[in-house]
């Protein structure tokens, strides 16, 4: 894994469950098209991802949400690469909710559900998020979760788990807290997880979190095309961890959490 | 890949902190570690005439080992009565300073860095004649505090004002990125490092607009984790000759090193 990273080789067998596709023009300072995804995923070895659609992150209304879900197309053009997820808007609930269900229709496409607290302003205990953590409870499915004021809903977070035990949590970004507030509850909850995709990481961050709560519950995620793919790729690779738990964050946990037909 | 850190510190601090890097020692092994050949390095001090110590400590390290280039420091004000901050300059630069860092005062009181011209063009002007490489840490660019007194406004001043004074920008983070690209656009003189310009694809974009020759490889240690430069780079669909002088090529350049390390 080190050698690959200083020679700009691909790593092997990545599994990436953050990732984010939206049509932009070919020449953006920004490139955002499903297209530059893959080139990059193929220099840095990652062979599959889960996406959700920008759109679906943007829709102001039920048919916007709808139209984002066409995603579908996308993933089929790719299947041996991309899932995606189901974006959930909580200011559109109702539209959400039957979004959801996809991920039961279509479960060769759609194999989780994707929240954005900071984005939609809405708090992690909402009456929407509720409803769609015990539809997820019910199903056993994958929940993304970027989380609103990460560091005032711990409490909340650990009741979402305790009272949605079949439902598997996926907070982003490191759970958007200090490895020491977040690592109680790791180890609490079996159902609860983390992505390592970030903007910026703290020197050793990684180390000391699998320090604090083992490997077993931290998945690979780079974010793209919101964040390059290549230092998400490289802070794992050049973890001071062992060859196992660095393999384990790159695919084995996903595996656990999407299940072998998702992960290669 | 030949790595050259641009603007390294390792020093302890009163408030302990996580992923510390306390001493060069500490530094040497994380740079073995990424495979980092030299590193522009300042150590790091808190305490009342803190430049001072942190530029004795940093040219004694640089003569304990040869891959730590010394950056000295200063604030925006000099620290002793009678004494001006060209004089202080001249002093670093004489003594062996590659480049010059300006550095906050720091306690709860402290003012922020101040960068107006009308404070720093002697300092500015003694650099100039030099060639020496002002750096200026612009993680907090974006603040409303930094924005008052330290920010792109000064940094656009001062490159009009010394257009052969080399000013690089030590970890602009990328929601900066409109001021970014205006300043290295317009101002030949401006670089900047990468470890936070970490949006897809940010770093080739911003080599496309402005140049790779930009662009300088910064591990920004001891706060950030060096992996995600790297990572950057060697990941990067740039050329190879473009990766190379960003992971290093390009800050020997500004330096006027380049030579292998001991």
């Amino acid at each position: 894994m080190v050698e690959a990273v200083f020679d700009g080789k691909p790593q092997s067998g990545v599994f990436d469950v953050h990732g984010h596709i939206e049509p932009s023009p070919a020449d953006s300072v920004w490139p955002r098209r499903v297209e530059d995804l893959i080139e990059d995923m193929d220099r840095c070895g990652t062979s599959r991802i889960i996406v959700s659609h920008h759109w679906g992150l943007a829709a102001t209304t039920p048919d916007e949400l709808g139209k984002a879900h066409e995603t579908a197309a996308s993933v089929a053009a790719h299947a041996e690469r991309l899932r995606a997820y189901v974006v959930f808007q909580p200011h559109l609930p109702d539209e959400s909710m039957r979004q959801a269900q996809r991920v039961l229709d279509a479960p060769e496409s759609f194999v989780g559900i994707k929240l954005h607290g900071p984005l939609h302003q809405y708090a992690a205990d909402g009456p929407a998020y509720l409803r769609l953590f015990a539809f997820a409870n019910e199903h056993a499915l994958p929940v993304l979760f970027h989380v609103a004021a990460p560091e005032r809903s711990l409490g909340i977070l650990a009741k979402i788990c305790e009272s949605n035990p079949r439902m598997k949590l996926i907070l982003a970004h490191f759970g958007g807290v200090p490895e020491t507030a977040i690592a109680p509850l790791l180890k609490r909850y079996a159902n609860l997880f983390i992505d390592t995709c970030a903007s910026a990481h703290g020197h050793r961050q990684l180390e000391r979190m699998v320090d604090l709560a083992g490997a077993g519950q931290i998945l690979f995620g780079s974010d793209a095309t919101y964040l390059g793919m290549g230092a998400q790729v490289a802070k794992i690779a050049l973890a001071d961890l062992s060859q196992g738990d660095r393999r384990a964050i790159f695919s084995l946990n996903a595996r656990r959490v999407f299940g072998p037909k998702v992960v290669p | 890949m030949r790595f050259f850190d641009c603007g390294a510190m390792a020093g302890r601090h009163p408030v302990p902190r996580a992923g510390r890097v306390a001493s060069p020692e500490e530094l040497l092994r994380e740079m073995d570690r990424f495979r980092i050949e030299q590193s522009l390095f300042s150590a790091y001090r808190f305490e009342a005439e803190a430049t001072e110590a942190m530029n004795r400590a940093t040219f004694a390290a640089a003569r304990n080992s040869s891959r730590l280039v010394p950056c000295g420091v200063m604030t925006g004000a000099p620290s002793r009565i009678g004494r001006t901050l060209a004089q202080e300059a001249n002093d670093l630069i004489a003594s062996g300073a590659r480049a010059i860092r300006m550095v906050p005062s720091e306690g709860p009181s402290a003012s922020p860095l101040t960068l107006r011209r009308f404070a720093l063009d002697p300092l500015l002007d003694r650099i100039q004649r030099s060639a020496t490489p002002l750096l200026i840490d612009a993680a907090e660019f974006h603040t409303a505090q930094g924005a008052a007194t330290s920010a792109f406004e000064q940094i656009a001043a001062m490159a009009a004002g010394f257009p052969r004074l080399p000013i690089v920008l030590l970890q602009p983070k990328y929601n900066a990125q409109a001021d970014l690209i205006a300043v290295l656009r317009r101002y030949r003189n401006v670089y900047c490092t990468i470890p936070l310009l970490g949006l897809f694809r940010e770093m080739e974009s911003l080599a496309a607009i402005a140049g790779a020759d930009r662009l300088l490889f910064g591990a920004y240690l001891p706060n950030s984790d060096p992996a995600l430069p790297i990572g950057m780079i060697t990941y990067s669909k740039l050329p190879v000759r473009e990766r190379e002088m960003i992971a290093g090529g390009n800050l020997r350049r500004l330096l006027g090193v380049d030579r292998g390390a001991r």
